[in-house]
């Protein structure tokens, strides 16, 4: 697969990573062998960026990819869990929190280091903290060299300007917001991020499913019209033979300045199919038309975590 | 797991380093932890075995305070005066201390080439077998026949050559020293560190070719699981940067098994200095 430099951390990252949220049961009860095969499929597909989390199934999601790599070479893949996002709504970003963070991932991931290591969501918190406390702490895992690279993740474009005017990060993570309906991380933040030299990933290019012809999902948090316009792409690309999904993934991997996409599923089918539809080229004539269709809705999100924050 | 086993830290001084001469400005400034990781963890490197560069037991016991705050440096290699009546004392105040797995001597310095077998040293020698202390081999190519019989002589104590003895890639000289490397290999007490080849060769004018010949002779006479990776940085900056020297031992490490090349990258150096894990 073809990959690009993650900022100036030196690692060049496949431009498809898999996103394992969905091995913690986040979105429907799956078998430890559909776990295992995703795994498996996904590094087979070239997808060797797994992103994790300690809150994906409560550390469910990082204890599934303990088991599914403990066979695998550890230089086969790149691995990128978070932390100070533990529950729904329980945060905690303490200096304390994240040692304590960094060992238990690398105790249920079964390694004896990360490659990169996210604050994850900082928008549900005063995100002073996160520059004065939890940053340094995870600098000084760094130094340890239990976690090669270090970042933060969340929705709202805010968060990238107050904590990067502030410290040093080597990467980001944004989500939702480099789509088809769905373009600020580009549009407002990336420029900013690539004048840093900030090494920039982006999780979710369906969406949430928004994007998808599949069910929408309860925890859409997108407004009526917005889902109304997605309706409206998915018949029209399924009238033209194609399919949403497929045109928002390759939308979504086409942008050079964005390392790594990161998508999650786990049904070995899906990861396949994506692992072909980036081989193909992008239908531009198809893309301009559904463009068309979410141009009354372009760029409308939702806020998230604090107020204050987005 | 990827260890480097070799690498130097110090805070310049002149008077301290009187090898640094003009040639070797680069390496006139201060290097320090925080220099290693920025350039090691960008090649998956994650922990470091810190040698001595000075003859001094307060450079040792500096090393050993950067250790204490680094978890970064797994472990030391450090210097006590092997030669000295008072060994057993200056070991025994330090050993306390896990990380300090070793002790080295810059014999390659010592005009004498059978130094290694002087009494005294040997004397100091079997007091890090007491202490279950490994030794590092600095030599040249010369005082390789010395290491073959200090080998013999001390089959209990574990010993690994730095640098592969510093073959003479550049001036091309290397049939004694192939010679003499199978011969000390022979020796299960002696592991090799794939290190300090790049400041061998022309240090403007160097390629990966140069290195092939003597990885091999490295590879075939002691095995992976009796080779451990090391940078020798910031030395080997005179010749190349971090990423470029751990390419060099890559090419060699891409022809092997998985295991394997997990042996040369951290599971000897772990195995051999006794490193703690992660």
């Amino acid at each position: 697969m073809e990959t690009r430099p993650l900022g100036r951390t030196g690692l060049n990252v496949p431009i498809l990573s898999f996103g394992a949220s969905s091995l913690g049961q986040e979105f429907r009860r799956i078998t430890i062998d559909e776990a295992l095969l995703s795994v498996r499929v996904a590094l087979d597909c070239g997808l060797r960026l797994i992103d994790t989390s300690p809150f994906y199934g409560r550390g469910m999601s990082e204890v599934m990819l303990g088991l599914a790599l403990r066979d695998v070479p550890r230089d086969d893949y790149l691995l990128c869990t978070k932390l100070g996002r533990y529950d729904l709504a329980h945060f905690d970003f303490s200096a304390r929190r994240v040692a304590e963070s960094v060992d238990v991932s690398l105790h249920r991931l079964g390694t004896d280091h990360l490659d990169i290591l996210l604050c994850h969501d900082i928008e549900f918190v005063p995100m002073q903290q996160i520059v004065d406390e939890t940053l340094p702490a995870l600098r000084a895992a760094q130094q340890a060299g239990k976690v090669r690279f270090i970042g933060f993740s969340g929705y709202p474009q805010k968060i990238f300007r107050f904590i990067c005017d502030q410290t040093d990060v080597d990467c980001v993570l944004n989500y939702n917001q480099y789509t088809l309906q769905n373009t600020r991380f580009a549009d407002e933040t990336i420029p900013y991020l690539q004048a840093k030299g900030i090494g920039v990933m982006h999780a979710g290019p369906f969406s949430a499913r928004l994007l998808t012809d599949a069910p929408l999902p309860p925890w859409l948090k997108e407004p009526e019209e917005v889902k109304a316009a997605a309706r409206k792409a998915v018949q029209f690309c399924q009238e033209q033979g194609s399919s949403l999904a497929k045109l928002a993934l390759q939308f979504s991997v086409a942008n050079p300045a964005i390392a790594t996409t990161v998508a999650g599923s786990a049904n070995p089918e899906n990861i396949r199919r994506w692992s072909d539809w980036i081989a193909e080229p992008l239908d531009q004539e198809l893309l301009a038309a559904v463009q068309a269709i979410f141009a009354a809705v372009k760029n409308i999100g939702h806020t998230e975590g604090l107020a204050e924050n987005n | 797991m990827f260890i480097d086993a070799h690498q130097h830290f110090w805070q310049y001084a002149a008077a301290d380093y009187p090898w640094i001469d003009a040639s070797m400005k680069r390496l006139a400034r201060d290097y320090l932890p925080a220099d290693l990781t920025a350039v090691a963890l960008t090649e998956g490197v994650t922990g470091s075995v810190a040698v001595q560069a000075r003859q001094t037991v307060q450079e040792t016991d500096w090393l050993l305070s950067l250790a204490a705050t680094n978890p970064f440096i797994r472990g030391v290699v450090g210097w006590v005066d092997l030669r000295s009546p008072t060994v057993a004392d200056d070991l025994r105040c330090r050993v306390s201390n896990p990380k300090l797995v070793g002790v080295r001597h810059v014999v390659q310095d010592e005009p004498d080439p059978r130094f290694l077998l002087g009494d005294d040293f040997v004397r100091g020698l079997k007091t890090l077998e007491a202490f279950q202390l490994t030794y590092d081999l600095l030599l040249f190519p010369h005082q390789l026949p010395a290491a073959i019989e200090l080998a013999a002589l001390l089959p209990d104590q574990p010993f690994v050559l730095d640098h592969l003895a510093k073959p003479q890639i550049k001036a091309g000289n290397l049939a004694d020293w192939e010679a003499d490397i199978k011969a000390l290999a022979r020796h299960q007490n002696v592991c090799c560190k794939l290190s300090g080849l790049v400041t061998e060769a022309d240090w403007d004018n160097w390629s990966r070719d140069d290195f092939r010949g003597v990885l091999d002779v490295a590879l075939t006479a002691f095995g992976p699981d009796r080779l451990l990776f090391g940078s020798d940085w910031p030395v080997c900056l005179l010749a190349a940067n971090y990423s470029e020297v751990v390419g060099i031992v890559s090419e060699v490490l891409a022809t092997l098994s998985h295991s394997e090349q997990a042996a040369i990258k951290g599971a000897t150096a772990t195995r051999f200095y006794g490193l703690p894990q992660g």
